[in-house]
C-alpha cells in the first residue's frame, strides 16, 4: 500500500471512530447500562456487525458502479417504488437531526445554563454556515478528530475494572427478569442508533464525490471494519461506565442532566468537561452528516446537481434543500420537546423503516449489472438480512408497548 | 350476567395491575432522583462538577418529581416524594 | 438496449456534464406497419406525478402554471442522446435549457442573495 493510501486509510478509520458516537448511541447505551447492566451488550455488537457489512457494501457499490445509493435505487426500482421509502427516510432524518441539534444545545446548556429553546436557532445557523462554507473533508476530519475525546469513555470503562465473565455474558441475548418491554425497546433503539440509513447514504455519496474506484476497495473494507469496529468500542464504553456508576445507585437515565455526571466519579475534574465536549462535538458532526445526507437523498432522487465540495451557486436546489431541513429541525427543537425522549423514539422509528431501505440496497449490491464481479458474499447478505429483520420485528412490537407504558 | 361479571373482573384486574406498575415506576423514579442528587452533591463537594450544572440537576429533579405528583399516589410514595423535594430544595 | 433498465429513471447529463434531471418518462412514436420508435425522453414534475396518479399530475400542472417557473414537462428528442452507460448523456447545453429552469430560479432568487453563494 502506498504511503498516501495508508494516510487516507488512517484518516478514514479515525473519521469513523470519531463519528460513531452521537446523541442516539450515547443515550441508548447509557440508558441500557443504567437499567440492565451489561445485558444489552449483544445489541451493540450485532448492530455494529450489521453496520460494518452495510458500510462496506455502500462504499463498494459507489466505487464500482460510480453511483450513489439513492441515485441507483431510483434508477433500478423506479420512481413509484422509491417515493414512499424516501419520504419516510426524510421524515426520520428530520427527527434525528432535531435530536442532534438538541444534543449540541444540551452540551452548551450543561456548561452555561442557557436554555435549549434559546440555543436551537444559533446552533442551527452555525451548522448551516459550516456546511455552506466548508468542504466535505474539512467537515468530516475536524469533527472526527475532535470526536476522539470520546475515548474518555473507554478509558473510564477500563479504570472501573468490569468483571470479564459478566461482560462476556452480556454478549449473549437474554431475557430480563423485569422490564421486558423497556429491554426490547432499548434493543431496537440501539439498533436504530447504530444502523442509521443516513450513514450509508452519506458514505456512498462521499465515495462518489471523492471518485473512488476499484483500487479503493481494500481501504474501503479496512475503513468499514476498523472504523466501525473501534467506534463501537466507544458505545460499549458508555454502556459499561453507566452500568458501573448508575446501576448500583439505581439511577435511571430519565434526562441528559442525570447522564452528564457519569464520568465524574471515574475521571475526577476531567469527567464533566469531557462528557459535555464529547456530546457537543459528536452531535455537531452527526448533524452535519444528517443535513447533507438528506440533501443527497432528495437531490439524487430527482437528479439535481449535488456535492459538498461544489459552490452553492452550482447546486442551488441541493443547497436550498439542506438549508430548509436545518431550519425545520431547529424549529422542532424550539418547541421544547424533551431531547432524550425525541432521541429514543426517533432511533426506534429508524429500526422500523430499515427493511424499506435495506432490501433495495441489498438487491443492488448483488446486481452484476451494477457491481460486476464485486457482488456481496453470502455471509454479508445473511448477517444484514437477519439483523435488519430482527430489529424491525422487535421494533413493531416494542414501540407500541413502550408507548402504552408497559414494562 | 356471567359474561358481564367476567368483563368487569377482567377490567378491574387490568386496572389494578396498571395502578401497581405506575406506583413502582414512580418509586423507581424517586429513588433514581434521590441517588442522582446525592451523587451530584458529592461531585460538587469534590469540585468535579460546576455549580451551574448542579443547579440544573436540582431544577430538573424538582420539575420531574412535581410532575409525578399531579397524578394520585399511595401515601408512602407521596412521603418519599416530599423527602426528595426537600433534599433538592436544600441543595438549591 | 432495454428501455426501462437502461434509460427510464436514469440520470440525464448535458454535454457540459451538469445534471439536468432524471428520465421521468419515455415517449414512443407508433408507426403504421413498423415497430414503435423511441421519440423523446421526458422530464418534469407532471411526468413524475403522472406515474403515481392522474390527479397528482393535474396538481403538478396547475402548480407549475401558477409559479410560472417552467413548463410542467420537457421533452428531449431521442436522437440527441449521446451515451447511456452510466448516465444518459444528451447533446444539450444545460445552463440554457428550459429543463434547468428551477435550478436557475433557486440560484438567482435565493442562493445569490446569501453571501457568498
Amino acid at each position: 500500500m502506498k504511503k498516501k493510501d495508508l494516510m487516507n486509510l488512517t484518516l478514514g478509520i479515525i473519521t469513523s471512530i470519531g463519528g460513531f458516537l452521537e446523541v442516539g448511541s450515547m443515550a441508548t447505551a447509557a440508558t441500557a447500562g443504567a437499567l440492565f447492566g451489561y445485558k444489552l451488550l449483544w445489541a451493540i455488537f450485532f448492530s455494529t456487525l450489521g453496520l460494518i457489512f452495510l458500510i462496506e457494501m455502500s462504499g463498494r457499490f459507489a466505487a464500482v458502479s460510480k453511483r450513489a445509493l439513492a441515485d441507483a435505487v431510483r434508477e433500478r426500482f423506479g420512481f413509484v417504488f422509491t417515493i414512499v421509502p424516501r419520504l419516510l427516510e426524510v421524515l426520520v432524518n428530520l427527527l434525528v437531526l432535531a435530536a442532534e441539534i438538541g444534543g449540541v444545545c444540551l452540551a452548551i446548556k450543561l456548561v452555561t445554563g442557557w436554555p435549549i429553546v434559546a440555543l436551537a436557532i444559533p446552533i442551527a445557523l452555525l451548522l448551516w454556515l459550516v456546511i455552506w462554507f466548508g468542504t466535505l473533508s474539512w467537515i468530516e476530519n475536524s469533527t472526527a478528530i475532535l470526536g476522539l475525546m470520546t475515548i474518555a469513555f473507554v478509558v473510564a470503562a477500563w479504570k472501573l475494572h468490569p468483571d470479564p465473565h459478566e461482560l462476556l455474558r452480556g454478549f449473549v441475548p437474554s431475557r430480563p427478569s423485569e422490564g421486558a418491554a423497556k429491554y426490547w425497546f432499548l434493543a431496537v433503539s440501539i439498533a436504530g442508533s447504530t444502523i442509521s440509513p443516513y450513514m450509508f447514504h452519506f458514505y456512498s455519496s462521499g465515495a462518489v464525490e471523492e471518485k473512488w474506484d476499484e483500487e479503493s476497495l481494500t481501504s474501503n473494507r479496512l475503513t468499514a471494519i476498523g472504523g466501525m469496529g473501534f467506534g463501537c468500542l466507544m458505545s460499549i464504553g458508555v454502556l459499561i461506565v453507566s452500568a458501573r456508576v448508575f446501576l448500583p445507585l439505581h439511577i435511571q437515565v430519565d434526562s441528559y442532566e442525570q447522564l452528564a455526571v457519569v464520568l465524574s466519579p471515574v475521571l475526577g475534574r476531567w469527567g464533566f468537561p469531557l462528557f459535555a465536549g464529547s456530546l457537543g462535538v459528536c452531535c455537531f458532526g452527526a448533524a452535519a452528516e444528517l443535513a447533507l445526507s438528506t440533501g443527497y437523498l432528495i437531490a439524487q432522487t430527482f437528479g439535481w446537481n449535488w456535492g459538498e465540495d461544489r459552490r452553492p451557486l452550482e447546486e442551488a436546489r441541493f443547497s436550498a434543500t439542506y438549508s430548509i431541513v436545518i431550519v425545520l429541525a431547529a424549529v422542532i427543537m424550539t418547541t421544547g420537546l424533551d431531547p432524550l425522549k425525541l432521541t429514543l423514539f426517533s432511533m426506534a422509528l429508524t429500526a422500523v423503516i430499515l427493511p424499506a431501505v435495506i432490501v433495495p440496497f441489498l438487491l443492488l449490491v448483488n446486481d452484476e449489472h451494477y457491481v460486476g464481479k464485486h457482488v456481496s458474499g453470502w455471509i454479508g447478505n445473511t448477517v444484514v438480512v437477519i439483523v435488519v429483520l430482527v430489529a424491525s420485528v422487535i421494533a413493531l412490537v416494542a414501540i407500541p408497548l413502550e408507548l402504552a407504558g408497559g414494562s | 350476567m356471567t359474561f358481564r361479571h367476567g368483563v368487569a373482573a377482567g377490567l378491574l384486574l387490568i386496572l389494578s395491575a396498571c395502578h401497581r406498575d405506575e406506583e413502582k415506576d414512580t418509586r423507581d423514579k424517586l429513588r433514581s432522583w434521590r441517588s442522582t442528587l446525592e451523587l451530584v452533591r458529592l461531585q460538587r463537594e469534590q469540585h468535579n462538577v460546576p455549580a451551574v450544572y448542579a443547579k440544573q440537576v436540582v431544577d430538573q429533579a424538582i420539575d420531574d418529581v412535581s410532575k409525578e405528583f399531579k397524578k394520585p399516589h399511595e401515601r408512602a410514595t407521596r412521603e418519599e416524594g416530599e423527602r426528595v423535594l426537600a433534599l433538592a430544595a436544600k441543595q438549591r | 438496449m432495454k428501455l426501462v433498465r437502461d434509460v427510464l429513471d436514469k440520470q440525464i447529463r448535458g454535454r457540459d456534464g451538469e445534471k439536468l434531471g432524471k428520465v421521468d418518462g419515455i415517449i414512443l412514436e407508433l408507426r403504421e406497419g413498423e415497430p414503435p420508435r423511441v421519440a423523446y425522453l421526458e422530464l418534469g414534475s407532471a411526468t413524475m406525478a403522472r406515474r403515481i396518479s392522474r390527479r397528482l399530475e393535474r396538481w403538478a400542472i396547475v402548480l407549475n402554471r401558477k409559479l410560472g417557473v417552467r413548463r410542467p414537462r420537457y421533452r428531449i428528442a431521442f436522437d440527441r442522446v449521446l451515451a447511456y452507460e452510466v448516465d444518459v448523456k444528451v447533446d444539450i447545453d444545460t445552463r440554457t435549457s428550459p429543463a434547468f429552469a428551477w435550478e436557475r430560479w433557486f440560484r438567482d432568487h435565493i442562493i445569490r442573495r446569501i453571501p457568498p453563494g
